[in-house]
């Protein structure tokens, strides 16, 4: 399937992930600082959302190596965890 | 004349898809940069038999254009293709193997005799290939976070920490824990069938 992404809408995307991971974030250091358990599936949350920018974070979409169904998929599951973090929706 | 006060460094920077990579002068001149006629860049590959492939030295200074080393000079920095490359007088391979890698560059204004001339040498790992399937590693995640995922997630994360460390090993020059990192970062890849970019 041919590439359907300018590389300055996917730098975008990825800088939009990036913001709520921070949102998220914000969350789990107030909620580490009271000693909530909660903290820990925020912390997942996080480490996942870290996972999937890494993935993504400077990436040349003129490369192949990451179909566009692979960003696609990355995107929507990021959606999904953000969307999981009451204070994101 | 010799060069009076120089110090050599270089900085550098693999291309994403291993098929070259941008070097650029981190150098102190005092001044003296102009006077110099003479830079290679040679390439040593240590593989993991610790044997050493040269690559043929890469000229920065053709004849008398500069260009390309005042590219080097520049923050920008400049360009090396591997297709720009040759190991004893034939082309090398496509990209880069990933591993460790010095880079030297050497530095003349004609008066050294060959083999006494300043170099720099930096120590430097290419892992383009493994950072492109960490990139890959990243598509196994699935929502919810179920135990078995929670260890991938982990593991995802680790791994980019272990590239790090690899990075690490070979800029304090710490070979043998490189080849270990590796070997444990390959056995990751193994074991959740990660293929290969290229």
């Amino acid at each position: 399937m041919a590439f359907t992404i300018t590389q300055t809408d996917f730098d975008n995307m990825v800088l939009m992930i990036a913001y709520h991971q921070v949102r998220i974030g914000i969350v789990t250091v107030a909620l580490r600082g009271q000693g909530d358990p909660d903290a820990w599936r925020r912390e997942e949350e996080l480490m996942m959302l870290q996972n999937i920018i890494n993935a993504l974070r400077d990436y040349d979409v003129t490369d192949d190596y990451l179909t566009y169904e692979n960003i696609q998929y990355l995107n929507e599951l990021s959606k999904i965890i953000i969307s999981n973090c009451p204070i994101s929706s | 004349m010799a060069y009076a006060d120089f110090t050599p460094k270089t900085l550098l920077q693999e291309a994403q898809d291993g098929m070259g990579f941008r070097i650029w002068d981190d150098s102190v001149w005092n001044g003296e940069s102009g006077i110099t006629t003479i830079c290679f860049v040679t390439v040593f590959f240590v593989n993991d038999d610790e044997e050493i492939i040269e690559y043929d030295p890469y000229e920065l200074i053709v004849g008398i254009d500069k260009t390309k080393f005042d590219e080097y000079l520049d923050r920008d920095g400049h360009i090396i293709n591997i297709a720009d490359l040759t190991i004893d007088g034939a082309a090398a391979d496509d990209r880069f193997e990933d591993g460790y890698y010095v880079i030297r560059v050497s530095y003349s204004e004609g008066s050294y005799v060959a083999g006494n001339e300043p170099l720099y040498d930096n120590n430097q790992s290419f892992l383009a290939l493994n950072r492109c399937m960490k990139r890959k590693m990243s598509i196994l995640l699935i929502w919810p976070l179920t135990d078995a995922i929670y260890r991938l997630n982990r593991d995802i994360f680790l791994q980019g920490l272990y590239l790090e460390l690899a990075e690490n090993a070979v800029d304090t020059g710490l070979t043998v824990q490189f080849r270990a990192i590796m070997a444990l970062i390959k056995a990751m890849y193994n074991n959740y069938e990660i293929e290969e970019c290229w």
